[in-house]
C-alpha cells in the first residue's frame, strides 16, 4: 500500500536522475517515490523544478499547509485518468436541479448518520447526549440546497455541542475557523484540512473531476468535491481521532501554541498526524466486496459509486457506517 | 461508433465480460497501475527480439508475421490459461485479412510455457465473428454499462471494486 509523505521540516525537494531527494540543513533524504500516494508539506518546501515535473509525471499530489497546518493548495498532477463521459454526465448532474438535490441530500443523509452513529457509540459508554441526539434525529433533509445546507448547519451544531459531553478536558463551546480559538477548535481545523487532501488524493484515483461538486458550490476556491465526501468521512476519521487524543491524554496544553488563537505545535501535529494515519489505516469487513477494506480506501470507493451513479450503472447511496 | 474502429482488444472483451467493453469504449479504464500490464509489455519488449515487433495495419495490431507460402500471425500470451480473449482476437484478425489472402493461419505462442497454437478460420468461426461484430456494436450504443455479473474472470479484473461496490 501506498503511504502518504508527512515534510514537517523546512527543506527542498530536488530530483536527481529518477530518484527524489528531501534536503534540509543536516540531511539529504531519499524518496521512495513509487511508495507514496501524497507528498504532504507542512514545513517550508520549495520543489526544484525537476522535482516537480517528476512528480507530476509520477501523478503524485503535492500538497502545502501554512504555518498554522490550515490547507494552502496543491500541486496537482495534470489529470491522468480522464473520460469525457463521465465528466459531462457528472456535469449533467450539477446543472439539473433535482438530480443535484438527490446526490446532495445524500450526502447530508450520510452526514446526519455517520455523526449520530458516533454519538450513540459514546451514549453506549455512559455519556448523557440523549438531547443532542434527539435533535438531530428531528432534522428532516429535505428542500433546495440552501436548506439543506442549514440543514446540515444544525447537525454539525448539535454534535459539536456535544462535544463537551464526551470531551474530557478543553472546554469547546463554537466552531470558530479564523483563527482557532481554542484547543478544539484548532484540532478540527487541522483534522479537516488533513482529511480534505487526503480526499483529493482518493478522487485523483477517479475519474471524477474534483471541482464539480453538488453540496458545496463548484465555484469555491478549492476542489469542492473534496469538501463534499470529507464531511460524510469527518465523523468517523476527524472527529473520532480528535476524541481519541483527548480522552486519552494524548494530548494536553504543552502540545499548543496560544497567541493570536490557538495552535497545534509542531510536536502536536506529529501526535496528531500519526494518529490520523492509524485511523485511516483501520480496516472493517466490506459488505459487498467480501474483503476487508481501509477506511482510506471507503473515501475511494465512495468515488466509484457516485460514477456508478452518473452512468446510471447503479442509484447512489452514501456511505453510511454499518458497523 | 463504426464497424471500422473495431479493434482486437474489443473483441477480447467482447467474449470476456460486455460490461468491461463498454467501459473500454467510454475511455474508462482502471488499469493504470495494474502489475499484469507492466508483465505483458514486458514480455513484449524482451521476447522475440530477433522478428520484427508489432506490425501495425488498419486497426490491427500483430506481434509479428511471417510469410512463405503461407501468411502467418503470431500473438505473444503471458499464460495458456484464459486464452478465449486472445483466440478470438486472433480470429478477429484472420476474419478482416480473408480478404485480401486466403492462405493464412494464426499462432498464439506462451513463451514462459513454450507453447503454440494454430489458429485457422472456419465457416461457423466467420459467422460467429460476424455475430461478434453486431455485438459490440450494440455494446458501443448502450446508454449505461450492462449489468456486473459476478464471474471467476472478475476476480482477476481491475473494474472489481468498482463493479461490486
Ligand atoms: S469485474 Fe467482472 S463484471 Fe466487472 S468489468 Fe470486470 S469482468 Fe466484467
Amino acid at each position: 500500500m501506498k503511504n502518504p509523505l508527512y515534510i514537517t521540516s523546512h527543506g527542498i525537494l530536488s530530483r536527481k536522475d529518477n530518484t527524489l531527494y528531501f534536503i534540509n540543513e543536516t540531511d539529504k533524504k531519499q524518496i521512495p517515490i513509487h511508495a507514496i500516494s501524497e507528498i504532504n508539506c507542512f514545513g517550508k518546501v520549495s520543489l526544484k523544478s525537476g522535482a516537480s515535473t517528476f512528480l507530476m509525471k509520477e501523478g503524485i499530489v503535492v500538497n502545502f499547509f501554512n504555518k498554522y497546518g490550515f490547507y494552502e493548495g496543491s500541486l496537482y498532477p495534470k489529470i491522468k485518468l480522464n473520460s469525457g463521459l463521465v465528466v459531462v454526465r457528472q456535469s449533467e448532474h450539477y446543472l439539473d436541479v433535482k438530480k443535484r438535490q438527490y446526490i446532495a441530500k445524500e450526502f447530508v443523509e450520510g452526514i446526519k448518520h455517520n455523526i449520530l452513529k458516533t454519538m450513540k457509540y459514546y451514549s453506549k459508554k455512559g455519556k448523557n447526549l440523549d438531547e443532542y441526539i434527539e435533535n438531530i434525529e428531528k432534522e428532516n433533509i429535505d428542500g433546495d440546497i440552501a436548506q439543506m445546507m442549514s440543514c446540515e448547519g444544525r447537525i454539525w451544531n448539535n454534535f459539536y455541542q456535544s462535544f463537551n459531553v464526551i470531551l474530557r478536558k478543553f472546554p469547546f463551546n463554537k466552531r470558530e475557523i479564523r483563527p482557532p480559538i481554542d484547543e478544539i477548535n484548532s484540532l478540527l481545523s487541522f483534522g479537516n484540512s488533513l482529511l480534505y487532501t487526503t480526499v483529493l488524493s482518493e478522487l485523483y484515483q477517479t475519474y471524477l473531476h474534483p471541482s464539480v461538486s453538488f453540496l458545496h458550490e463548484p465555484s469555491e476556491r478549492r476542489f469542492s468535491l473534496s469538501l463534499d465526501f470529507a464531511d460524510i468521512f469527518k465523523p468517523i476519521i476527524v472527529d473520532r481521532t480528535i476524541f481519541k487524543l483527548v480522552n486519552n491524554n494524548m494530548l494536553s496544553k504543552k502540545h499548543f501554541t496560544y497567541d493570536v488563537g490557538c495552535l497545534l505545535n509542531d510536536k502536536g501535529k506529529q501526535i496528531f498526524i500519526s494518529e490520523y494515519q492509524k485511523k485511516l489505516e483501520t480496516t472493517i469487513m466490506h459488505q459487498t466486496l467480501n474483503k476487508k477494506v481501509s477506511y482510506k480506501y471507503l473515501i475511494r470507493l465512495e468515488g466509484y459509486k457516485l460514477i456508478k451513479h452518473f452512468l446510471k450503472d447503479k442509484q447512489y447511496e452514501s456511505f453510511k457506517m454499518w458497523w | 461508433m463504426k464497424k471500422e474502429d473495431i479493434t482486437g482488444v474489443m473483441v477480447q472483451y467482447y467474449v470476456l465480460c460486455k460490461r468491461e467493453l463498454w467501459f473500454y469504449i467510454k475511455q474508462i479504464n482502471m488499469n493504470y497501475n495494474n502489475d499484469d500490464i507492466s508483465i505483458g509489455k514486458f514480455l513484449h519488449e524482451t521476447s522475440y527480439k530477433r522478428e520484427k515487433k508489432e506490425i501495425r495495419l488498419d486497426n490491427m495490431v500483430f506481434d509479428f508475421i511471417k510469410r512463405g507460402e503461407e501468411l502467418v500471425i503470431f500473438e505473444i500470451k503471458k499464460s495458456s490459461k484464459l486464452t478465449i480473449g486472445a483466440k478470438y482476437q486472433l480470429y478477429f484478425y484472420l476474419y478482416n485479412l480473408k480478404l485480401i489472402q486466403t492462405n493464412i493461419k494464426g499462432i498464439l505462442v506462451y513463451p514462459k510455457e513454450r507453447k503454440k497454437e494454430e489458429i485457422f478460420l472456419t465457416n461457423e468461426i466467420i459467422d460467429e465473428m460476424e455475430e461478434i461484430i453486431k455485438g459490440i456494436l450494440e455494446v458501443s450504443n448502450l446508454n449505461r454499462p450492462p449489468i456486473a455479473k459476478n464471474q471467476p474472470y472478475c476476480k482477476r479484473c481491475s473494474f472489481y471494486e468498482l463493479c461490486m461496490v
